[in-house]
């Protein structure tokens, strides 16, 4: 079969020009935006800042989210004339949830001002936290504020029996039943608590594990016109959980790239993405 | 081979496969969103000429790419 386009068609200054006015429209009129939930101390802007690169603050002892966030990122248009183009990614993180139960009215308020305005909403748990009550209640009270919600259980590296693998990065045998138990479990209870299916996510914003996962869902349940927002600005590659040492392993084992992205690769002098370390 | 036994890098090379494959979806997920935005935006006809300014965005290349592979 014959390939009709072997080469793409050069872009002129004027395509260029086109190119960035719609999308600085774009981004300008409706940044990407993103809710995020979760109870405190499930690790709501160390997940943000890990994903898409955002400056959050966070703690281990403290609730940091004070307010919602605007936090300004720069697309990935990284070369030509197009570079710097900047979105003000929008997090709506409210303050303290589950914190103060004579606050949570009016946290749910602000969340039910805010949400309808999100591409996507992230509700994410704590792996070792087995009280899900609270977020039982508030995800009955807020899940018609949105019809896109991410479900990401944060922390499995802190699962029992705590020894996840050094070296591998990746949790141990014992850990991994641990995390298709608990993970079944909570998807069952805020499943029941929405009656409706949903899907949990496992993943560990500090390891570094499962976040292409996470994402990958994120993108998936954005508007269709918007994921590519969210991938532009994204701040991870889908090997970073590699150790060095597992890295140095996998290099020696790894077959050459194919397909499509070898095909490009190569045509453009580009670096593959079996050895980006971006 | 670096204090690895071989089910353990079974389990590593596993863990790689599932992240590139999430990865692919994922850029293909954005890279038919773009098109949808161009569409949208009313120049759709600049597909043909964007790999032009992505060129060096490797989280864009299969992305991008794919659709216009498969679209002509």
């Amino acid at each position: 079969m014959q390939q009709r386009i072997t080469q793409p068609a050069p872009m002129s200054e004027h395509d260029e020009q086109v190119l960035r006015t719609k999308v600085l429209e774009e981004v300008s009129a409706h940044p990407p935006t993103i809710g995020v939930i979760g109870i405190s101390g499930v690790g709501k802007s160390s997940t943000i800042n890990t994903l898409l690169g955002a400056a959050l603050p966070t703690s281990d002892t403290v609730a940091c989210t004070k307010e919602f966030w605007s936090v300004s990122a720069e697309l990935a248009f990284t070369h030509g004339r197009s570079r710097g183009l900047a979105a003000h990614l929008q997090v709506i993180d409210a303050p303290g949830l589950g914190e103060d139960v004579r606050r949570d009215q009016e946290y749910l308020a602000a969340y039910r001002r805010h949400l309808p305005r999100c591409d996507v909403v992230l509700w994410l748990m704590a792996a070792r936290n087995r009280a899900v009550a609270l977020d039982q209640r508030y995800l009955q009270q807020l899940s018609d504020c949105h019809p896109r919600m991410v479900f990401g259980l944060n922390q499995v590296d802190l699962i029992e029996p705590l020894d996840w693998h050094p070296t591998l990065n990746l949790p141990s045998e014992g850990q991994r039943r641990s995390i298709g138990q608990i993970t079944h479990d909570r998807q069952a209870r805020l499943a029941d608590a929405l009656q409706r299916d949903i899907r949990m996510i496992p993943y560990s914003a500090k390891a570094r594990y499962n976040l292409q996962g996470l994402f990958t869902a994120i993108v998936e349940a954005c508007p269709e016109d918007r994921a590519w927002l969210f991938s532009s600005l994204k701040n991870f590659t889908y090997d970073d959980f590699l150790t060095a040492e597992a890295r140095q392993v996998i290099e020696t084992t790894r077959q050459p790239a194919s397909g499509v992205l070898s095909l490009l690769t190569q045509r453009l002098g580009l670096t593959s993405p079996s050895t980006a370390t971006e | 081979m670096a204090g690895l036994t071989a089910g353990e890098l079974a389990l590593l090379q596993q863990r790689l496969a599932e992240a590139e494959s999430d990865a692919r979806t994922e850029a293909l997920a954005s890279g038919a969103s773009f098109l949808r935005f161009l569409e949208r935006a009313g120049i759709s006809w600049l597909v043909q000429r964007i790999p032009d300014i992505v060129a060096n965005v490797k989280d864009w290349l299969a992305s991008i790419f794919d659709p216009i592979l498969n679209s002509f």
